[in-house]
């Protein structure tokens, strides 16, 4: 993706930037993914499933991550679940928007404002 | 368990996303259930369900924007399609839409007073002396007033026109004197100053006036101070303390002024002068049956303590909202139903034409099908098109019906108490909203299911038949539109009959060429008889040396312009007539040179002169109809008769017999007609001649300025008023009819416009779908003559169908509307002949085009084509 086209979908909204880190080291089901945003936020944000589906329905569409077929759940074996993975498309998206999030701790720590010693 | 319910909550999502996700969605709900624990697990609840909701509104926006673009696109491909779509819809809901504005003001709109469904006319129903519904005599309404227990309050009041002098030019204003209890019996507070108090009521207190809006603003510029500011009227002083809401109109929407009621004398003890209209309010948990039930308890005790005149009399009670005029109820319910024809007109031709556009878009929706798109979301997509047509339609339509407004003001009744001219406000709006959804679902929802239906039968079969369905559905509507039509027609035909009928009739007076002015003497300035002649003789002197006045008169009530108070009479040779049938006559008081100016002829005997003096026989004119009713077959003239009223007690002597005239309005029944001379008559000012006539040649300007100069020198401050033709007057008899019919013929020509596009529209379709068919049977040695009535034969007999139905409709219609046909049975044989000829014209012309386009078809071409 070029530069331009990327900015365009930035500021990414937190629930995709979530979604895109969930996925960004591997394929996971829905649930897989609420349970990796959960992680990643010390249980603060709890992705419901309307949220996260419509969100992954919207990903699909622009072509930032693609299903993998379904496979069975490790936790639930019985149970067959669609995988979702990051496309190229996808992880380009989410590298601009943690460049973007980088520059913005630049600026805050050069204000004073971050807690933690550069 | 829960997840069953979950599952239940998913159908409100769209349901492409439900197939999708659904499943996926309900797992991970079953998922967090298994790691969350006792109470965690119903908080869960309060999460899932908000989040689910809110994706709903979501992903059914996201649907409706994806359909809104797509209508958009295809709109933008058949823009005459969808133009069409949307005059025919913006005349649906705009006729519907002016025609509810109108409706909901007159009769669903509760009157702005408090609580108004607890408001009640009183009547006193005398049959003995022929009166079945009539006002009310002072001293009957003080005793039902305290003898009752069904009413929290009553009040009375009746017309008052006073001259207003010392402000400006003098002027007539319209008024009402009434008990100060009305203002309570109303509930409706002033804007400012007081409402009237009982203390008003008194016969020695101040003499006191309150104002209403219009005329605070309009005469009185809005003056702050106004509250005892002082108005001369009638030559007596009043002090202003109190003006009324501008959305007050009481008892209807010309007053411009209250007055306490000041009952003379003579009037307190006299049961027989009827003249008061009554107003009550029930009393909290009485029901109108039962304040019935107590108010003829009442006068029967009424009737036996004062037998004569109240002898046999009752009391009969009606709701406020009654007193909406019939005809003006019957006319406004033909209208909104023929608007409603029209809507309806116009859904069945875009259904019809959404059907043909099947064949176009058949393969843009199949590849949609085979894309995935399901039936109900094809369904969908096409009626959101549709309403977006019907909702862009219709807002057009309530724009024209906005526009529309100052003419739709002429369906409003004068005489009844709400304001003169309606007004959009949010109820119209929203109707014109709801009407447009209820329009597009109307044409779109079968049109939609087949689309949809087509499309998926095309992707699972690979080809579509034309059924035979459809084209039931399709000859039902365009037989239908035609019925319609034909209603239409005829209840406008029968209606036109009906003006032209009353526009015949021979008002028994002369009207072109004679000018009206009012010009009524107030009692305080002439209250003695010597006075007013006086002032008729000086007036009438000067004005007939006038250039371009050819003759004057005096009358107490010109005709048109009072409609009320018949007396009953009595030939002197039966002077105590009983039963039922006794003769009532129209009472008028007038000057030398009226009935001249009026040309009303003298059939017998003469006409007033100088022989009829103050002091000589009280003589009186009469209309043949009153000879009749008196004297059948006999010489009246010197015959005598007596009014069996107590202020006439004298008897009369007929000297000359003219013809009956319609003096209360041309539709009305016709009473028969008294004249007597105004120097003869002892008391009865309230008869007393104020409408000046006078036949005129020439600029009537001209002749209008020099009589007001005239009436000045004479009086300089008395008012003049009403100052018109008496053709305008005539005219007004009819304006309501040539209101009600102007929309209504604009109306029906819409829908048989409509309807003709219909028919040739299913015709022209059906030459398109049987082209090969046609160019088989050429091929096989028909001829054009034969394809041509085969074509006209199809369209015909739809329109034969139609017009029967609709020819039994339209005698239904004409049979329930029969009060508003004066003079025309709803069986009327020009008005159903014309109506068939023009649809048998109609409908050939509508097929003419079709059934041409059949036979130029080339055999050789339509056989091949597939």
């Amino acid at each position: 993706m070029t530069k331009p086209e990327v900015e365009s979908y930035s500021p990414l909204s937190l629930a995709v930037f979530h979604i895109l880190l969930a996925l960004a080291d591997k394929d996971r089901h829905g649930y897989g993914i609420i349970q990796d945003v959960a992680g990643q936020t010390d249980g603060r944000i709890r992705l419901s499933p309307g949220t996260l589906y419509s969100n992954l329905k919207r990903m699909l569409e622009e072509g930032f991550i693609e299903e993998t077929g379904s496979r069975p759940d490790p936790a639930n074996d019985d149970q067959r679940r669609r995988y979702y993975r990051l496309t190229r498309e996808g992880r380009a998206i989410a590298r601009a928007e943690v460049s973007r999030l980088e520059q913005l701790m630049r600026r805050a720590r050069s204000l004073g404002l971050s807690t933690k010693r550069s | 368990m829960a997840v069953r319910i979950y599952r239940l909550f998913l159908h409100l999502l769209p349901k492409s996303f439900r197939h999708e996700y659904g499943d996926e969605m309900t797992a991970a709900l079953a998922d967090r259930r298994r790691e969350a624990r006792g109470g965690a697990r119903l908080l869960l609840w309060l999460e899932v369900l908000p989040d689910l909701l809110f994706t709903a509104v979501r992903e059914h926006g996201s649907v409706l924007r994806q359909d809104l673009l797509c209508a958009w696109r295809t709109f933008r491909r058949a823009p005459g399609y969808a133009g069409i779509a949307i005059v025919t819809i913006t005349l649906g809901v705009g006729a519907n839409t002016a025609i509810f504005t109108v409706v909901d003001h007159s009769l669903l709109r509760p009157i702005p007073y408090a609580d108004p469904g607890r408001l009640v006319t009183l009547w006193e129903q005398q049959p003995l002396r022929g009166y079945g519904q009539v006002e009310a005599s002072p001293p009957n309404f003080q005793d039902w007033r305290e003898m009752n227990d069904v009413f929290s309050e009553m009040a009375a009041y009746s017309v008052s026109a006073r001259n207003l002098t010392g402000s400006g030019p003098p002027t007539r204003l319209e008024g009402t004197q009434t008990t100060s209890s009305l203002f309570a019996v109303l509930g409706v507070e002033p804007v400012r100053g007081r409402w009237l108090v009982p203390e008003d009521d008194g016969s020695e207190s101040p003499e006191v006036v309150m104002l209403s809006h219009g005329f605070w603003r309009g005469h009185l510029g809005g003056d702050e101070s106004v509250i005892g500011r002082i108005l001369v009227l009638d030559g007596i002083a009043h002090e202003v303390v109190g003006v009324m809401p501008a959305s007050f109109h009481f008892p209807h929407a010309q007053v411009d002024f209250w007055v306490p009621f000041r009952l003379h004398p003579d009037d307190r003890d006299d049961r027989s002068n009827n003249f008061l209209r009554v107003i009550a309010r029930l009393r909290d948990g009485t029901s109108p049956e039962e304040a019935q039930a107590g108010m003829e308890i009442v006068a029967s005790r009424l009737a036996k303590a004062y037998p004569d005149p109240n002898e046999g009399s009752s009391v009969v009670i009606r709701p406020l909202r009654d007193q909406f005029p019939q005809q003006t109820r019957l006319a406004l319910i033909v209208l909104a139903l023929a608007a409603l024809g029209v809507l309806l007109i116009g859904c069945a031709n875009l259904a019809n034409l959404l059907l043909a556009r099947a064949t176009e878009r058949r393969k843009e929706l199949a590849v949609r099908a085979a894309l995935g798109a399901g039936s109900e979301r094809l369904v969908r997509q096409i009626l959101t098109e549709n309403l977006l047509l019907a909702v862009v339609g219709g807002a057009l339509g309530v724009l024209t019906a906005v526009a529309l407004l100052p003419v739709l003001a002429h369906l409003i009744p004068t005489d009844f108490p709400i304001a003169g001219s309606p007004r959009i406000d949010a109820r119209v709006l929203g109707f014109g909203f709801l009407l447009s959804l209820v329009t597009g679902l109307l044409f779109g929802v079968y049109p939609a299911w087949r689309l949809s239906r087509e499309a998926t039968g095309l992707r699972e079969h690979g080809r579509v038949g034309v059924s035979a369905q459809r084209g039931r559905v399709r000859n039902a509507l365009v037989v239908t539109e035609v019925a319609l039509s034909v209603i239409l027609l005829i209840g406008t035909g029968l209606l036109i009959r009906a003006l032209w009928q009353v526009s015949q009739i021979d008002p028994g007076f002369r009207t072109e060429g004679v000018l009206r002015m009012n010009t009524s003497l107030p009692l305080s300035r002439y209250g003695a008889r010597a006075d007013r002649e006086r002032f008729y003789n000086e007036v009438l002197s000067r004005a007939r040396e006038l250039p371009g006045v050819e003759s004057a008169g005096y009358t107490g009530f010109l005709p048109f312009v009072m409609r009320g108070i018949v007396w009953p009479v009595a030939a002197e040779e039966n002077p105590q007539p009983t039963g039922s049938k006794i003769p009532l006559a129209v009472f008028r008081v007038i000057t030398e040179g009226y009935l001249e100016t009026m040309e009303i002829p003298i059939l017998e005997g003469r006409d007033f002169d100088s022989r009829d003096s103050q002091a000589s026989t009280t003589m009186a004119v009469v209309s043949a109809s009153f000879v009749k009713r008196l004297w059948p077959d006999q010489d009246p003239i010197g015959r005598r008769f007596s009014f069996l009223q107590p202020w006439t007690p004298d008897p009369w002597t007929v000297v000359g017999v003219v013809p009956d005239i319609r003096a209360r309005g041309l539709e009305r029944r016709v009473f028969p007609q008294v004249y007597v001379l105004h120097r003869q008559v002892t008391g009865l000012a309230y008869h007393a001649p104020r409408d000046l006539a006078l036949r005129i040649s020439g600029d009537s300007s001209a002749v209008i300025s020099a009589l007001r100069r005239v009436i000045w020198d004479v009086d300089p401050e008395q008012a003049i008023s009403n100052v018109q033709m008496m053709e305008e007057l005539l005219a007004a008899e009819t304006a309501g009819r040539r209101n009600q019919l102007r929309l209504l013929g604009v109306f029906a020509a819409l829908a048989f416009l409509m309807a003709s596009l219909g028919i040739h529209g299913v015709l022209s379709y059906l030459v398109s779908l049987r082209t090969q068919e046609i160019g088989v049977r050429m091929a096989l040695g028909a001829g054009t003559i034969a394809i041509i009535r085969m074509i006209l034969g199809k369209g015909m007999a739809l329109t034969l169908l139609g017009l029967v139905i609709g020819l039994a409709g339209g005698l239904g219609l004409g049979y329930s509307m029969r009060t508003l046909l004066f003079g025309v049975q709803p069986f009327d044989a020009q008005v159903l002949t014309a109506t068939v000829i023009l649809c048998l014209m109609a409908a050939t012309t509508a097929c003419y085009l079709p059934a041409w386009r059949a036979a130029r078809v080339d055999p050789m071409t339509a056989v091949r084509a597939d």
